[in-house]
């Protein structure tokens, strides 16, 4: 694949500890050879993408996966705050959330959220899901990031 | 000046200027009236003083030519009695010398052959040329005395006219040796033409000649206005009239009249035409442009004059009309006056001619009997009924009396004598004279049998009349008598005509031998005159006086013409004697005056229309404007009243511009937001606002003027307010709109509704000042979205406004002037009065001022709850209230939604708490299980898992989160405990809690470093458990969150105000970003991740709970790495008793 010489850079905006090792776990056990950057609540997050304080080196992710509920600044205001932002939203934004209420759904969608996924409780499912989001977000779909670098 | 410069004149300008046009108009119309009226008699009286001079003069210069005329004559006659053989003649008194007669014979005069007459100075006639001479020589009449003494020159005597002919004799004395010794007179025959030598050239004019009883004159038929002037000429002792034509100064005289008064006509009508249109146009004008313009005498100068010129102009156009008819008038009566007169004149001659009938029979026949008389005279009779009778008149001497009457009595007339008239006026018989002149045949002689016998001789005017008739031996008239017949008197005159015996006259001094009679013609006037054949329109009347005697004029017939108006008079001659005719229309008939008053009367009547027009029009404006200033008394008036409600409203009004900006601000406003209307008017109104309104406002108002969506125009709603203190509290606002024109404006009533009871003040100053203009008032009262209405003291309803029309559902007609407790139920109609008197009597106040609820009665019968707010107004002595009403069934209704929906949300809280209790209690059981065990179980594999790395990471994330779920269930089982806890208050001291708090501290291992401190603090009532875990969980949270290599400091303050305690728990901590001060009170809500500090994210909702539910609130203040400052502000002890 094309794809292979260059690592998939993945950005976790996660503060739960259990949900940040499953995800690791997840995809060393697929095999997916990535740098996956971790943020731990939502300021980090936004420091990171906008390349602040001590992120001024890091890499733009070619992909997001975001939890909802952070501390601090939540998901939410992440999410707008990336879409906002012309030079972030074309980078995809996976909602990754223990919460399954509606009104997370849409609302997340009306911020042009790429796609929401609610957190499987059992961990071998949650281990097929981040398989199943790896194989279809960096295999399967085109993204603007090989286009333009 | 150019068109615009006059368009911009001011008004007042322009009405003085057009006063002094007016004025100086009728000014210039009046003097050429008044000139019209003074200088046109002047000049008519001119004209006609020339015109008299001119007569005057032409007949000085007439007269003398005629007299030059005579002079002439004489001269001839003279030169021929200078001849010497008429000189020895007439001194010899012996005229047989043969040359002289024919000298005589063959002298001519005047082309004919002469009639001439040589006497001697005794008077005795010694050769005549010719025996037929008119004159008499005989008797030693006086004009041969005269002559012979020298008294007069010579002597002018005229004779007779026949047609065109005059006849005159001339007598000059023969003189010699200055003596005069003889007399030379010829009697000369002349045409007329010859003499009056202007009339042959001039047809108007006329001559007449009179001397004694004999009157020459020329034809007047072509005259149609006689004029006669006359002038005696001594020396030949005869009046000279000249007659001229007046119709020529008449005509010439109208003529100017008339174009004097058509040019007045024309210049009165225009003018008129012309004010009539300025007066109406600028009426136009004024009507367009309104002023407030006092009515004053100017403003009926205008219709005045208009009148004045009108009248003028009438008049004027009457006079022409009058001149014109006068003209056609005076046409009339000159044609009708000669076609009368001349009517006259062919019935007088035809009359006559009888008498010449009988004159001819005398001449005719030896002896005319008396039946032959009546044979000869009957047919005439029949044929004049003018003539009474015919009489013969025999001359009678004293010696043949009796035979006269013994041949009467033969003849049947037994008691025929010959009679005179008594001094008494009887008829007796006549005394004896020489001789007599009795009536002897009489026909007819019924009704005429006393004038039988009657000597007419023995009457003075019969007397006279016979001697004219002896003397001229021609016709001779009387002057008036009155004929008796059947006992009816009338006018009449007599004509006698002397019958001689032989036909020629030769010698004068033999005639009177020769007479044989008289026939008598006796002539009624007023028949003579009836019986006339003229056209039947001829209704001119005659007057006719006879003027033969100049001191003794008699009328004949007819009645003197009364009236100055216009006449014609004419002088005709009858048999001798001259009868002045005057003909004049009769006034009472006068058939034709009414077109002139016609013409008068319309013009009158028009300008009479145009005048009261044109005033009532200006009176109409002038109602018009009065009523308007009536109005707009009125309308200030209730203004006043207007103001007062607005000003006394017990409910805040203010109103806005389109932006928002305030423009009014009443008292109760002022009150309600503590601003002075200094400090808002001309601020925007967001300042009267809190958040979110505040910020709303202005998009609320754009979006209103962009789209006309309405949010609360029209509608009331419950809002905030915010005071000048900052305070909130909650307002009830209706907007309404306003236009005025296009502007655009709101107004607002604004209610206090958390602080009714602080409303009422003394607001009984009137005296305030009132800027506001009275339609916004009014506006305001109208367009309230609160019903407004207005009551005087007996309780009847005044004013009523469109809300309160939409709330009650009456039109302001049925309710206006009917007492208030229309509006109301039962108790309320039935105590109204009562409670009305009552303040009247006591002054005890029940609702004004203070606004309560109570209820409604619409016209439908329902009742409905109001909001109500009297409040009293004072107009003088008039006392009034205003109530402003507001509908508030619909809230009523929507209270009882909310405690219902309030219930309903308690009840499924309750449930949910105690659901929440029940779940983290039962929750704690398997969790423990997994705790345990999964730590057991770690002990148990201890070995195995020395090494694996990520064994171990499962087991602490398994026993962590198990930890952390009973953490949470423990703090979720606190925070719903709250509410569930229904402990009773009891008294907590603050200090002990804290107290407590710090020992705690200093038994946990974390928090071993820190400082606590506290100023004095006070005792609160209180639920203690709760209390502890607020102010553990704010000190902990203060001593949690810190900087590392800080020492944690934690200082609790408290602050007393009037009702509540504010602590404030300060630390030195991490602090907080502004945006997130509000959100750490909601439930799992943090700020941190577990890494950095633990927690669950409950704790402050559990202060914020314990707050709340103590009737407080709580907040922080915070700066990012300096520290926060929580406060929590509780109500003071007291005021917790009145919770519970």
């Amino acid at each position: 694949m094309t794809h292979d010489t260059r690592l998939a850079e993945i950005l976790l905006v996660e503060d739960n500890e259990g949900d940040i090792e499953l995800t690791r776990e997840a995809f060393e056990e697929a095999k997916f050879r990535n740098n996956l950057h971790i943020a731990e609540d939502g300021d980090i997050a936004l420091d990171y993408l906008f390349k602040r304080n001590e992120y001024e080196n890091a890499v733009r992710p070619d992909i997001i996966l975001l939890d909802l509920n952070l501390p601090s600044t939540d998901g939410r205001e992440v999410l707008e705050t990336i879409k906002a932002e012309p030079s972030l939203r074309r980078i995809p934004v996976i909602i990754l959330t223990s919460s399954k209420a509606d009104k997370d759904v849409v609302s997340s969608y009306d911020l042009h959220a790429n796609c929401y996924i609610v957190k499987p409780v059992n961990a071998v499912k949650f281990m097929d899901v981040v398989k199943s989001v790896e194989n279809f977000w960096v295999d399967i779909v085109c993204l603007p990031s090989k286009a333009f670098k | 000046m150019t068109t615009a410069a006059k368009k911009h004149r001011s008004p007042l300008e322009f009405s003085v200027l057009r006063v002094y046009g007016i004025f100086s108009i009728s000014l210039f119309l009046l003097i050429m009236l008044l000139s019209a009226f003074v200088i046109m008699p002047k000049i008519n009286q001119l004209l006609e003083s020339q015109h008299n001079k001119d007569i005057q003069a032409e007949l000085a210069l007439e007269a003398a030519l005629f007299a030059r005329f005579i002079e002439s004559q004489q001269t001839i006659v003279e030169n021929l009695a200078a001849y010497p053989s008429l000189t020895s003649a007439v001194m010899l008194s012996d005229a047989s010398d043969r040359a002289t007669h024919q000298l005589l014979d063959n002298a001519s005069i005047g082309g004919k052959k002469s009639r001439l007459v040589l006497q001697d100075i005794a008077g005795n006639i010694l050769i005549k040329t010719d025996n037929q001479l008119q004159a008499n020589y005989t008797g030693e009449p006086l004009w041969l005395t005269q002559v012979i003494n020298s008294i007069i020159p010579y002597h002018f005597q005229l004779l007779s006219q026949e047609g065109p002919l005059l006849t005159f004799k001339i007598s000059v004395p023969i003189i010699y040796n200055g003596h005069v010794e003889g007399i030379l007179s010829s009697e000369i025959t002349s045409s007329l033409q010859d003499i009056f030598v202007s009339q042959s050239f001039n047809k108007s004019v006329a001559f007449k000649l009179v001397q004694g009883p004999i009157t020459v004159s020329t034809g007047t038929d072509s005259i149609e206005l006689i004029r006669e002037n006359s002038l005696l000429l001594q020396v030949p002792n005869i009046t000279f009239t000249y007659i001229t034509d007046d119709i020529i100064i008449n005509k010439s005289k109208r003529s100017l009249q008339n174009s004097i008064l058509l040019v007045l006509l024309v210049s009165f009508s225009l003018s008129f035409l012309l004010l009539a249109v300025i007066g109406y146009r600028s009426l136009l004008r004024r009507n367009k442009i309104k002023r407030h313009q006092t009515f004053t005498w100017r403003t009926y100068t205008f219709p005045v004059v208009v009148g004045i010129i009108g009248i003028s102009a009438s008049i004027a156009a009457f006079m022409i009309s009058s001149n014109i008819k006068n003209a056609v008038i005076e046409k009339e009566l000159i044609f009708d006056s000669k076609q009368k007169i001349k009517a006259l004149r062919k019935n007088i001659n035809a009359n006559l001619q009888v008498i010449d009938f009988v004159k001819a029979l005398y001449g005719a026949s030896d002896n005319v009997s008396r039946q032959d008389f009546s044979t000869f005279v009957t047919p005439a009779l029949l044929r004049y009924k003018s003539i009474q009778a015919v009489e013969w008149v025999p001359f009678v001497p004293h010696e043949q009396r009796d035979a006269y009457k013994k041949e009467a009595i033969a003849d049947g007339l037994s008691h025929f004598t010959i009679k005179e008239k008594s001094s008494n006026g009887e008829l007796i018989t006549a005394t004896e004279r020489d001789s007599y002149f009795p009536v002897y045949y009489v026909v007819p002689l019924k009704g005429n049998e006393h004038a039988i016998g009657f000597d007419l001789a023995s009457d003075l005017k019969r007397l006279a009349a016979l001697n004219n008739a002896i003397a001229y031996g021609d016709k001779v008239a009387t002057a008036r008598i009155n004929l008796v017949q059947n006992s009816v008197t009338q006018a009449g005159i007599l004509i006698f005509t002397p019958v001689y015996e032989e036909n020629s006259v030769t010698n004068n001094l033999k005639q009177q031998q020769k007479l044989l009679g008289f026939a008598v013609l006796v002539l009624r006037i007023s028949e003579l005159i009836e019986e006339l054949s003229i056209e039947e329109s001829n209704q001119v009347l005659m007057h006719i006086e006879d003027i033969s005697e100049p001191d003794h004029v008699e009328t004949i017939y007819g009645l003197k013409q009364e009236s100055q108006s216009l006449s014609r008079v004419e002088v005709i001659t009858v048999a001798n004697r001259n009868w002045r005719i005057t003909t004049y229309n009769d006034t009472k008939e006068s058939p034709s005056i009414l077109s002139q008053w016609l013409v008068l009367i319309s013009g009158l009547v028009l300008s009479g229309v145009i005048t009261l027009g044109i005033y009532s029009l200006i009176r109409r404006r002038e109602v018009v404007e009065n009523q308007v200033s009536k109005r707009t008394y009125e309308l200030q008036a209730s203004e006043e009243q207007h103001r007062a409600v607005v000003e006394n409203a017990v409910d805040g009004l203010l109103t806005i511009d389109e932006v928002g900006t305030i423009e009014k601000f009443n008292q109760a406003a002022q009150k309600i937001f503590g601003y002075s209307p200094e400090e808002v008017i001309g601020v925007n109104i967001k300042i009267l606002m809190p958040e979110p309104y505040h910020g709303e406002h202005d998009g609320y108002l754009k979006s209103y003027r962009d789209t006309g969506v309405k949010k609360i125009i029209g509608i009331g709603r419950y809002v905030e307010g915010k005071r000048k203190d900052g305070t909130i509290f909650p307002i009830e606002l209706s907007v309404s709109e306003m236009n005025f024109g296009s502007i655009k404006k709101f107004s607002g009533i604004i209610r206090d509704v958390s602080e009714r009871v602080a409303l009422e003040k003394e607001r009984d100053s009137f005296t305030e000042k009132l800027i506001e203009s009275e339609e916004q008032h009014r506006a305001v009262v109208e367009n309230a979205v609160d019903g407004l209405l207005t009551i005087n003291e007996v309780g009847t309803i005044e004013k009523f406004n469109q809300a309160a029309q939409k709330i009650f559902g009456y039109s302001p007609e049925e309710v206006i002037g009917v007492n208030i407790k229309i509006l109301m139920p039962e108790p309320y109609h039935g105590e109204h009065d009562g409670y009305l008197k009552s303040y009247r009597d006591t002054g005890v106040k029940k609702i004004i001022g203070i606004g309560r609820y109570v209820e409604g009665k619409r016209k439908d019968g329902t009742i409905f709850p109001i909001e109500l707010s009297v409040s009293e107004m004072y107009f003088g002595s008039t006392r009034k209230f205003s109530g402003i009403i507001r509908d508030v069934s619909a809230r009523v209704e929507q209270e009882k939604e909310r405690e219902k929906l309030i219930d309903k949300l308690t009840d499924s809280n309750e449930e949910l708490e105690r659901f929440a209790f029940v779940c983290s209690h039962d929750l704690q059981e398997p969790l423990r299980m997994v705790r345990s065990f999964s730590e057991k179980l770690q002990d148990h594999i201890a070995e195995s898992l020395e090494h694996d790395v990520k064994g171990k990471k499962y087991f602490h994330f398994v026993i962590d989160g198990a930890a952390r779920a009973q953490t949470l269930i423990t703090d979720i089982l606190t925070y719903s405990s709250i509410s569930t806890d229904t402990q009773l208050l009891e008294s907590v001291n603050i200090v002990e809690i804290i107290t407590i708090i710090k020992s705690n501290m200093l038994d946990t291992a974390e928090n071993t470093k820190g400082r606590i401190t506290f100023d004095s603090l006070p005792t609160l009532q209180g639920n203690k458990t709760q209390l502890f875990q607020l102010f553990q969980n704010l000190i902990n949270n203060g001593l949690k969150y810190q900087k590392p290599n800080v020492e944690p400091h934690v200082h609790v303050s408290v602050e007393d105000s009037d009702q509540h305690w504010t602590f404030s728990i300060k630390d030195n901590g991490i602090g907080m970003e502004e945006r997130h001060l509000k959100k750490i009170f909601e439930v799992f809500q943090r700020l941190h991740r577990r890494s950095q500090y633990a927690g669950t994210g409950v704790g402050l909702s559990i202060c914020k709970k314990v707050t709340e539910r103590h009737g407080g609130s709580i907040w922080v203040e915070s700066e990012k790495g300096i520290g926060s400052t929580f406060y929590v502000k509780l109500l003071k002890p007291t005021i917790i008793e009145d919770i519970s």
